[in-house]
């Protein structure tokens, strides 16, 4: 062994890997010792340490992430599993406090859907096996509307008290946004409450313009512990979501009394189509400051006719259960300035052709808009013109879906000619307009850019549906003797 | 961290372990912690033995116990595995926990800019240094160079400036100027001094002159506090004061006057003021929320009395008796409030002690980032939002207006209605009960435009009747019912831009916005207009129109005959009045007292003179010797005025243009009052806030 060798040896005392090169100078002093005993004391402490370890090592691992080990406990002793009790003591909780909270946990909602007669057929504390809410999983969801809540101030000291850690969740509210400078408290819009190794999310339903329930989207904010828990598992919060307002009903579900959505068929369905997406007030703004609002009095009675006419018409479509979303004109009215364009002249709307039932017309006809114009057929080009009060028009467009892209057809009366309108594909979110939770394209930057360009935040008065639009393609000529069919004009 | 016994170079190969150990310098609490449980040197000296050992066992060994070795091998194999996935947990707890402390100290930034350092050195010397400056056209008061007084424009800011400052941080907690040149600002000043807590660090400055109207009473207080100059403060003397309330003066001074027509000499009082701990600055109250919100307030702000009380403080939480069957406990309210945050304090005292009220639907809107009026919706637990001013003057309250409602409506879609209240109000005890028996008829009659809880002809001489209403054709403001229709449909859309200096009121109050429509009014008010500073208010002009105002203070009145305010049972309800009524002597001035006989009961009729619908001119003379609102029409229906006269039912027809005209005895000619000439008429169109 080198001089320079021992000296690294000597400096580094901490340096452990080192000591297997160490020299043999002691091989002689140590000759003595029988090697069995070595051997023996060498494995003693090996084990001893192991042991050590093993128990630091469960430890560390318990107090970091106990679900990941809880998992496979709560399927398997029941009432017991944590987080039944989670669930338990967020009720007692509530309860106590009369915070007026329901169940919307998808899992568990199926769960109860699926068994729903025999979770009417229980009453209160018979049940005899943990069959719902001790299913393994994460996060148990739950939510409240604030409104209802009447002390909220208390609420979170309590639960802590009770073993809850929890999370808030605020920010400001987004039913302050379309009005000019306010600023107001914020608001809660998720709460995450920790028991143990489960965790309560309470999703904060706010009341929106539009007889609907609005939830924000769970931004974490710079000071938050990203591990508090595993937030990508969650439900709810990932986007903004809109719900309509659900009947509640009360069940007993293993021996806790809950509320659930008295139609948990209708919530399941809505919750993986809930995203919502906010008109983009800030961007509206700044459009009239450049371009100023027509306040005169014809444009304050179109505004009003053409909110009654989409009123009118979603009320229908809404009744024969059919989807719908703001096009065209409308759609740029909403993205581009939060309002209806007053000198647009009518109402657009979109429907996927799958989505087309026969009883639209007579629907319409009831509700008082006569059919005014009928081009194309189901199997091709098939839009709709219905006659609103006071000269505001209708328009239905039928969306036809391609592999990579979608269209609309458009028919020109005169000649028979036939034109094609492509969209990227898109998919369906909720937005609030004219005080009502309608439909948008969630790609909406790319539908509108399709339908007018680049240039879509300045206002053109004059627009030929024929050759304006740049997705506008010629798609050949009816044939006359399709025409009766085709071209029906009323 | 090498727990596990190596065995010699010649049969392990260098083990991955080792590598880890480079790292030594990211170790985790633990480890070091392990470290020292391991007792390094024992373990080390006993490896070495090992090491030296197995050395010389290998070089003896043939073979001999073959199957032990196996199994130490395993064994410590096991062991290797064991800790390196020790180790690469630890590795991976260290660096999640390093990704986080980023935006932690970011967050601890952000606070720290917060709470400007006001404390200088913020270390062992807990002291402020404090400048006090008085002159005859300037005052200021500088905290530790911080100016947190500066007045020195003219003909403004005349009198005893008094700041109150926070012993424990330094914090201006109120900022007031009482014009003791003036009458009564002495008795407020009095009463504001005694409000102030004990320990509190107060300062006094003079500008330009402080003592024609300091009376005895003030200055045997300024006295209590310890001041010499004070009680003696002379016509234009100067005067700097700095003490604390009910503890040591802390620095004075003083300038004579030396002439009556010139002032004292300016003085600047430069002095030290030794900061005390938080514990003694505070209440030891019970530790609950209430008191939580409380206690936030009062370190924060000074001013509202028995509120931060140590032993007795006043209630923040009414629970007043809730309305059976409470038509409007979902209705929100709005109170439309500016900078004046003890107006407001009594506003929202008022509201939520009356019968039926529900805080969760109130929101108070105020008009500019102002910090106390939102301190003063905090310590009530209210819902607070502040708004950008926009424009000035009229145009700012009607934007400020507009941006409330609609974000009321926004808040509450399901609202159908939404009460509008201001900040210097006082409600009545039964305003909610009042509103509760009366808005079905918003609902039900499209002839209405609101319901107002103030009649602007309700004073204590000529309201009388608690379970009365009224249909008018004017709109009095003052705490009313806004339907969510008229809003939306008509009046947001063409709301007065920004531009536009008007009046919100005033708009809504013609014709093309009210179109024909009544409010429903009680004869006795359901609110209390006390604001006597504002955009369009003095003192003068409160004590001339408003102070003298009738305001109902039972609990519990139930109104006569609420449906017969429909429009057209209000018509039925009209003439049978008429036709009951006595015809009053005519030759007489209506303006005597003796116009009306000392009956109590009865029901009186005058006719007037009114040639047109817009003819007001006998009527606005009588409004003036009656001593009632008198600057514009108020309170008429269709040609008719109805108040009480003592005790009596007075009721003035104007004659031709009222269609009541008919109920005239064809002997009686028509009051006519002469207008006074023109130069010395009434102040322009002034109204209320």
């Amino acid at each position: 062994m080198s001089k320079q060798d021992y000296l690294r040896i000597q400096k580094d005392e901490t340096n452990w890997g080192t000591f297997t090169r160490q020299p043999r100078e002691h091989h002689r002093l140590m000759s003595r010792i029988n090697k069995n005993v070595i051997l023996a004391l060498l494995t003693l402490t090996s084990s001893a340490f192991l042991l050590f370890q093993l128990y630091y090592y469960k430890h560390y691992l318990s107090a970091k992430n106990g679900a990941g080990l809880s998992k496979s406990k709560g399927s398997q002793i029941g009432f017991d599993s944590i987080q039944w009790r989670a669930v338990k003591k967020f009720i007692m909780l509530t309860s106590s406090q009369n915070v007026p909270v329901f169940l919307i946990d998808p899992l568990i909602l199926e769960l109860i859907n699926k068994n729903f007669e025999q979770v009417k057929n229980t009453s209160h504390g018979s049940a005899s096996e943990c069959k719902f809410l001790c299913v393994p999983r994460d996060f148990t969801a739950f939510a409240l509307q604030y409104h209802l809540w009447k002390n909220e101030e208390g609420w979170f000291r309590i639960a802590e008290n009770m073993g809850f850690q929890c999370l808030k969740i605020e920010s400001k509210d987004p039913r302050l946004d379309g009005i000019d400078s306010l600023s107001g408290t914020e608001i809660p819009l998720h709460y995450i409450c920790k028991l143990a190794a489960h965790a309560i999310h309470l999703v904060v339903f706010h009341e929106r313009s539009g007889n609907y329930l609005w939830h924000g989207h769970l931004r974490l904010k710079g000071h938050i512990d990203r591990k508090f828990v595993p937030f990508r598992k969650l439900q709810f919060g990932r986007y903004p979501g809109a719900f309509d307002r659900p009947e509640l009903q009360q069940v007993t579900v293993d021996g806790l009394v809950l509320l659930i959505p008295k139609d948990p068929v209708h919530f399941l369905e809505e919750v993986p189509h809930s995203r919502f997406i906010e008109c983009r007030y800030k961007e509206a703004r700044a459009f009239f400051q450049q371009y100023l609002d027509d306040n005169t009095v014809e444009a304050v009675a179109f505004r009003k006719s053409a909110k009654e006419l989409l009123q009118l018409a979603a009320r229908t479509l809404k009744k024969l259960g059919v989807r719908f979303w703001l096009s065209s004109g409308t759609c740029l009215g909403w993205y581009r300035q939060c309002n209806i364009i007053p000198y647009s002249k009518d109402v657009d709307l979109g429907i996927f052709i799958q989505d087309y039932k026969s009883d639209i017309i007579s629907a319409f006809h009831d509700a008082g808009l006569p059919l005014k114009h009928k081009f194309g057929k189901v199997e091709d080009s098939l839009e709709l013109s219905f006659q609103g009060k006071d000269d505001v028009k209708l328009d239905i467009f039928f969306f036809y879906e391609e592999t990579d892209h979608m269209w609309n057809g458009g028919t020109q009366a005169k000649t028979g000619k036939k034109f094609k309108y492509l969209f990227p594909k898109f998919t369906l979110c909720w937005t609030e307009f004219v005080d009502m939770k309608l439909h948008v394209p969630c790609e909406t930057i790319e539908y509108i850019e399709a339908n007018y360009g680049k240039t879509w935040k300045i206002p053109v008065k004059t627009w030929d549906w024929k050759r304006s639009p740049p997705n506008v393609q010629p798609n050949g000529i009816w044939p006359v003797s399709e025409w009766d069919e085709v071209i029906q004009l009323y | 961290m090498v727990v596990t016994p190596q065995s010699s170079m010649d049969d392990w190969k260098p083990s991955p372990l080792i590598k880890p150990f480079g790292a030594r310098k990211k170790r985790s609490w633990y480890l070091t912690w392990k470290y020292k449980l391991t007792n390094q040197r024992a373990l080390r000296r006993f490896c070495q033995e090992l090491i030296v050992e197995r050395t010389k066992e290998i070089k003896a060994s043939n073979g001999r116990p073959q199957e032990l070795w196996t199994g130490a091998v395993l064994f410590l194999l096991v062991t290797v595995i064991v800790n390196i996935k020790l180790i690469l947990d630890t590795r991976r707890a260290i660096s999640e926990a390093s990704e986080d402390p980023e935006p932690e100290r970011d967050y601890d930034e952000a606070l720290g800019r917060l709470e400007p350092p006001r404390r200088r050195g913020s270390g062992p010397r807990r002291v402020l240094d404090v400048e006090v400056y008085s002159s005859r056209s300037k005052v200021y008061v500088a905290v530790d160079g911080t100016t947190v007084l500066e007045d020195e424009a003219r003909e403004q800011g005349r009198g005893i400036h008094v700041i109150v400052l926070n012993q424990a941080t330094g914090h201006v907690m109120a900022k007031r100027v009482f014009d003791t040149y003036s009458p009564h600002e002495d008795e407020a000043m009095v009463l504001f001094l005694n409000m102030v807590a004990p320990g509190r660090v107060l300062i006094c400055t003079v500008k330009d002159e402080g003592s024609f109207h300091l009376k005895d009473t003030a200055k045997a207080l300024l006295r209590s506090l310890g001041s010499q100059a004070g009680p003696v403060l002379g016509w234009r003397d100067t005067w700097a004061f700095v003490g604390r309330k009910g503890g040591p003066v802390l620095g004075e001074k003083h300038s004579k006057s030396p002439a009556l027509s010139s002032w004292g000499d300016p003085v600047l009082l430069k002095t030290d003021v030794p900061l005390s701990s938080a514990e003694e600055a505070e209440c030891h109250w019970a530790d609950t929320e209430l008191n939580r919100r409380r206690r936030r307030f009062c370190s924060k702000v000074e001013g509202y009395g028995s509120v931060c009380s140590c032993k007795d403080p006043t209630p923040i939480e009414f629970s007043p008796d809730p309305l059976p069957d409470n038509k409007v406990l979902n209705v929100p309210v709005a109170v439309i409030a500016g900078n004046r945050p003890n107006y407001l304090y009594r506003m929202l005292r008022s509201l939520l002690s009356a019968q039926g009220v529900s805080p969760q639907m109130i929101t108070v809107f105020i008009d500019g980032y102002y910090e106390e009026p939102m301190d003063v919706v905090a310590l009530f637990g209210l819902r607070g939002i502040q708004h950008t001013p926009i424009s000035i003057k009229n145009a700012r309250v009607s934007q400020h207006y507009k941006a409330s409602l609609t974000a009321t409506f926004n808040l509450f879609p399901e609202a159908k209605f939404a009460v509008v209240l201001e900040e210097d109000l006082d409600i009545a005890v039964d305003f909610f009960s009042f509103l509760s028996q009366s808005i079905h008829l918003l609902e039900e009659d499209d002839s209405l435009y609101c319901i107002s809880a103030w009649n602007d002809q309700g004073y204590e001489h000529t309201a009388e009747d608690p379970a009365l209403l009224y249909r008018v054709e004017t709109m009095p403001g003052l705490g009313w019912v806004l339907r969510k229709s008229l809003y939306k449909e008509e009046l947001e859309p063409k709301w007065p831009t920004p531009e536009k200096l008007w009046d919100w009121d005033m708009w809504m109050r013609m014709p093309e916005q009210r179109r024909g429509r009544e409010c429903i009014i009680p004869d006795v008010s359901r609110s209390y207009h006390f604001g006597i500073v504002g955009l369009n208010m003095n003192g003068y002009f409160h004590e001339a129109y408003f102070k003298k105002h009738k305001f109902n203070t039972v609990p519990g009145v139930q109104f006569r005959n609420v449906d017969s305010l429909k429009k057209d049972a209000y018509e039925v309800e009209v003439h049978r009045l008429l036709s009951e009524a006595e015809v009053l002597d005519h030759s007489k001035n209506p303006c005597e007292d003796s116009f009306l006989p000392d009956t109590e009961g009865h029901t009186y009729v005058a006719f007037i003179r009114m040639e047109k619908d817009d003819d007001f001119t006998t009527w606005t003379q009588l409004a003036k010797c009656l001593h009632i609102w008198d600057l514009d029409v108020r309170g008429n229906h269709r040609g008719l005025w109805r108040l009480f006269r003592k005790k009596n039912h007075f009721l003035v027809v104007g004659v031709p243009a009222s269609p009541y005209s008919v109920k005239k005895p064809p002997s009686i000619t028509p009051i006519f009052l002469e207008p006074p000439p023109k130069e010395e008429g009434a102040p322009g169109a002034a109204e209320q806030t």
